[in-house]
């Protein structure tokens, strides 16, 4: 889980909008750390303390919890992004002690909280979420009804949590300051003029300062509108520990580490990488992990039903249509049960033809997509069963499915889906071979084999992003001057393809057509001359020959031949001028892993021809418009 | 924030070429390499510079040019290598400064993103970018989360699935201290990792050069005068009215362009340079200060450095001229390299779908070419 985290302390009127509106706002900025559920917590200007929160996205909770209501003087806010577990209105963030008084927002694990829980319990403490965040006010609440002040009681408090930590804290009987702790988890400070911030990331608080302190691990202290108090803890103490001494620190002289940054919010984000879309490639082994770690269950879910079904129709729009194109190959293919691809917003044609024996299987990455909840709509009309297949929590689709199984990529932000595209199929992978296996189609051993492949894929597709990188980018380079390109593939290899030229397309802004490799003899290769490039999909060795006499035809007219190729495949690897070699494995498993090279060769087609792969002119990530 | 540059020395791949002056002080398009390097730095806001080099006076024109917006700190290096270097500096590469490597040529873009990335995670991090061929750099294994794995400051061979070290870094205390008792880049930074030091690795796919060798100065001048979108001629350039000037170029002042003379742009032609009746200047030609093109002479893609000259009808490609050199009449460069020979780095072509190897010859600094001769691919004259 990873949360976002925002704290002000503003002198009146000094942001020119109510406290509210400023959380709300700097909460915005950062939900590319997440967002399935918001909340926040101000002490009023009449010296209340209001806690708001709710599940689902900023906007579309804004009105609901009021954030433009309230105005203050100081307040934290928190936004969070559950893989695991659906979001829910008491789990949400801040936190309260028992009467009210004091509020705590948290991103991190507490990971001693079950005992720390049961000696509030005992001393008399009620506790109403199962989060590990609420002993922190709780504990503060105790340490000073014992008698100390607030900020020793919240020393005292931080000094029994083990784990990782980034943690806010207001209390109404010291109305000037925000407390703060950090241990592991991200909490950076900024300063600004007759107010200070603390948060997650710099983005959140950029619109109003860019002078930074990045606190670090260990240290806790307090902000008013004024001021920034740093202090490093020197001790930890026990829970057993219920004296009234305060845990050593040391004051920290923080004048030195105060730094002046000038970028943009959404460039302080990228984690080391130029872009998002180069992130969200390298991002691919660990999303992939996190999504075949809890496939079992999900699918699981939703297996009988689709084993019975008599059509399975899979609707989705841009990368998601080429997973769908794949899930209804493997469906039909090795899961025996008939099954079509339908683009979004073309589905309307073939939905009189589906009936409520069917299943219709939604795929969109936001949940948003509007020609997706269209089609869902009009299928449900007709007693379809809908399945979401998605990557935000409680979206709109699979608000309106009769079920849902998520992808865990984490947020994409990039308008190019790369680690969305690969999850999805890996879940519509897994679900064609448990409907062959269900259907007696395919044997448990192959099953089994088949399961294992796509176990590997995490490991099988950081190896070729280490060691094809820079070959891509050299190649990338060549590619850049030409204006045109074919994609072609056979089979399963054919949607990538497909989804290998719509990426270059996208961000390289390039004409790139993918096409079957047996049908471009029809038409397409009138187009072929000296260096056009034309660049093949070989996962193994079902369609090898064909393929095989589809590069010399191309070679033939002197075509720029590139391929993805398994590495054992001598002849191909030798017919092709630039053979780009892959791990050999399961060919129903491979376009998981195979698609990567085309994504890293989007990317770097784009880069080297000066665009930014980030924000492709004319597209945007969710599409709600028709 | 705060910058150490290492301005080091002439480097082993370009001393012939130098004449044993640093090689951040080699002109490209009328600016040295350090500049470029400062230019970066400048579009950071980075306005301290700790400058470590074993010849401080070389860099008093530096100095006094960027001085009004740049407060320089030139260090004499203490000891040999890039980590007597690093050592030299210190005091402020444990408190973060940025370490730049000065004969790093890249976009503003790549130190922006280390930049960001360092204070997202206040951890140490490198600079990576993919490249083929690890050899001639540092060679850094990268994990899945973006952390270094492994660092080789000198690998020996191509090792597959490594980044090359891009020469920008930004370090702390605990590493700066095990370089000191290491005396050494590479274990300091392997042994830190080993024991759960985190150093995050930044990827940068955008333009990087690593001035190393001359043809490195081919790749750089390049990708400089492609970025040409104009053309500039100094008021004070005597350019006759018969010459030819095509695409973009940058003609300085006191140029002095004979009649026919034809320069196909992208091209510069520094301060004072003289190009005689009926020279050909091809694209990607950059002419340093005060050199002397004679007449019938054809250039393309070349590097003639400050005060050479080039003897009537020669004809030289791909190649780079030391400076104050001397090519006599009639001296020809032949550029066509068999595939993959090997100790010579050639630049790749495609033409009339082959591939083709192409390398002209390299002339050191003062030397001296006799008349008449045909320079194979990949000559070394010092």
């Amino acid at each position: 889980m990873d949360c976002g985290i925002i704290a002000i302390a503003a002198r009146p009127n000094t942001l020119k909008v109510k406290l509210g509106t400023a959380i709300k706002e700097s909460l915005k900025r950062l939900e590319y750390r997440g967002y399935d559920s918001v909340g926040f917590a101000i002490i009023t200007t009449n010296g209340e303390l209001i806690i708001r929160k709710s599940k689902g996205m900023i906007d579309a909770v804004s009105k609901k919890i009021g954030f433009d209501f309230f105005d203050g003087t100081i307040g934290i806010g928190h936004t969070r992004w559950a893989t695991h577990g659906a979001p829910s209105d008491i789990n949400a963030h801040p936190h309260a002690d028992c009467v009210g008084r004091i509020a705590v927002a948290h991103n991190g694990i507490i990971e001693n909280y079950l005992e720390i829980k049961e000696v509030l319990t005992q001393r008399g403490h009620r506790f109403t979420s199962d989060t590990d965040t609420e002993v922190i006010p709780h504990l503060i609440e105790e340490f000073k009804r014992l008698g100390l002040s607030s900020f020793d009681a919240f020393k005292k408090a931080v000094s029994m949590l083990r784990g990782a930590y980034a943690i806010v804290a207001i209390d109404i009987d010291d109305p000037d300051k925000v407390f703060f702790a950090k241990m592991t988890s991200p909490l950076v400070i900024g300063f600004g003029d007759g107010a200070n911030f603390i948060a997650s990331d710099i983005p959140a608080f950029l619109n109003y300062t860019r002078r930074i302190l990045v606190v670090r691990d260990g240290e806790l202290g307090y902000i008013t509108h004024q001021k920034v108090h740093l202090e490093l803890l020197k001790e930890y103490q026990s829970i057993n520990d219920w004296s009234l001494k305060v845990p050593k620190t040391v004051i920290v002289d923080y004048s030195r580490r105060v730094r002046w940054i000038d970028w943009t919010p959404e460039m302080a984000v990228k984690a080391g990488y130029p872009h998002f879309m180069l992130k969200e490639i390298h991002e691919q082994p660990q999303a992939l992990s996190q999504t075949l770690a809890g496939i079992h269950d999900d699918i699981a879910k939703i297996l009988p039903i689709v084993t019975k079904a008599e059509k399975v129709i899979i609707v989705g729009a841009g990368t998601s249509y080429h997973a769908s194109l794949l899930g209804s190959l493997l469906l039909n293919n090795i899961g025996g049960i008939w099954s079509h691809a339908i683009i979004s917003s073309e589905a309307l044609w073939y939905v009189r033809s589906i009936t409520d024996k069917d299943v219709v299987i939604a795929v969109s990455q936001s949940g948003e997509t509007i020609d997706t909840l269209l089609a869902v709509r009009e299928a449900k009309k007709r007693g379809a069963l809908i399945i979401a297949l998605s990557n935000v929590v409680d979206s709109a689709i699979p608000r309106e499915s009769d079920l849902t199984i998520y992808t865990k990529a984490g947020p994409e932000i990039g308008v190019a889906a790369t680690k969305t595209f690969t999850t999805q199929v890996a879940t519509l992978t897994y679900l064609a071979i448990k409907v062959g296996q269900a259907k007696g189609l395919l044997k448990e051993r192959e099953a089994n084999e088949m399961i294992q492949w796509l176990k590997r894929t995490p490991d099988l597709v950081s190896r070729v992003i280490s060691v094809h990188e820079a070959r891509v980018r050299s190649l990338a380079r060549r590619l850049m001057n030409k204006q045109s390109a074919f994609y072609l593939g056979r089979g399963i290899g054919l949607p990538v393809s497909m989804e290998g030229a719509l990426k270059l397309k996208e961000v390289a802004y390039m004409h790139a057509e993918a096409y079957p490799a047996g049908e471009s003899k029809h038409g397409p290769i009138a187009l072929v001359e000296e260096e056009f490039p034309v660049i093949f999909t070989i996962l193994g060795r079902i369609d090898a020959e064909l393929l095989k006499s589809n590069i010399e035809e191309m070679n033939a007219r002197y075509a720029w031949t590139i391929g993805i190729v398994p590495k054992n495949i001598e002849e191909l690897v030798k017919l092709l001028k630039e053979p780009i070699k892959m791990p050999v494995m399961n060919e129903y498993i491979a376009p998981i892993v195979y698609i990567v090279p085309y994504q890293l060769l989007a990317y770097y087609t784009a880069v080297a021809r000066g665009y930014d792969p980030d924000k492709p002119r004319n597209l945007a990530k969710t599409v709600t418009v028709v | 924030m705060e910058a150490v540059v290492l301005a080091g020395g002439a480097g082993k791949g370009l001393k012939a070429i130098t004449g044993g002056k640093p090689k951040t002080l080699i002109p490209i398009a009328g600016k040295y390499v350090i500049e470029y390097v400062i230019d970066v730095l400048l579009e950071n806001n980075i306005d301290n510079v700790v400058l470590v080099t074993d010849k401080p006076s070389d860099f008093e024109d530096i100095t006094v040019k960027y001085g009004g917006k740049i407060k320089f700190d030139i260090r004499k290096q203490r000891r040999a290598e890039v980590i007597g270097a690093i050592l030299t500096a210190e005091d402020e590469l444990s408190e973060g400064a940025v370490l730049f490597y000065g004969d790093t040529i890249v976009k503003s873009d790549a130190l922006r993103m280390l930049i960001n990335t360092y204070f997202e995670f206040n951890e140490p991090i490198i600079l990576v970018v993919p490249e083929e061929d690890v050899r001639l750099y540092g060679a850094v294994k990268v994990s899945d989360e973006g952390l270094v794995r492994g660092f080789i400051e000198k690998p020996k061979e191509s090792l597959e699935g490594h980044y090359a070290y891009g020469g920008i870094a930004i370090l702390n205390r605990e590493l700066i201290e095990l370089m000191r008792s290491f005396n050494s880049l590479d274990k300091a930074i392997n042994y830190y990792i080993d024991r759960g030091g985190r150093i995050r690795a930044a990827i940068w796919g955008g333009l990087w050069i690593d001035i190393g060798y001359p043809w490195n100065l081919l790749e750089a001048i390049y990708h400089v005068l492609n970025e040409l979108r104009e053309s500039k001629i100094a008021s004070k350039a005597n350019i006759s009215s018969k010459a030819i000037i095509e695409g973009p170029v940058i003609i300085e002042e006191g140029a002095f362009i004979d009649h026919n003379a034809i320069i196909r742009g992208p091209a510069y032609i520094g301060k004072n340079v003289m190009v005689g009746a009926n020279a050909f200047i091809r694209p990607y030609t950059s002419i340093e200060l005060e050199s002397s093109i004679g007449s019938y002479v054809e250039l393309v893609w070349s590097s003639i450095q400050p005060y050479a000259t080039i003897g009537r009808a020669s004809f030289l490609g791909y190649s780079v001229v030391g400076s104050k050199a001397v090519i006599e009449p009639y001296v020809y460069t032949k550029l066509l390299v068999e595939p993959e020979r090997i100790g010579i780095k050639a630049i790749k072509e495609y033409k009339r779908r082959r591939e083709y190897f192409k390398i002209g010859s390299f002339i050191g600094y003062k030397a001296r070419v006799k008349s008449y001769l045909t320079l194979e691919p990949g000559t070394l004259i010092s």
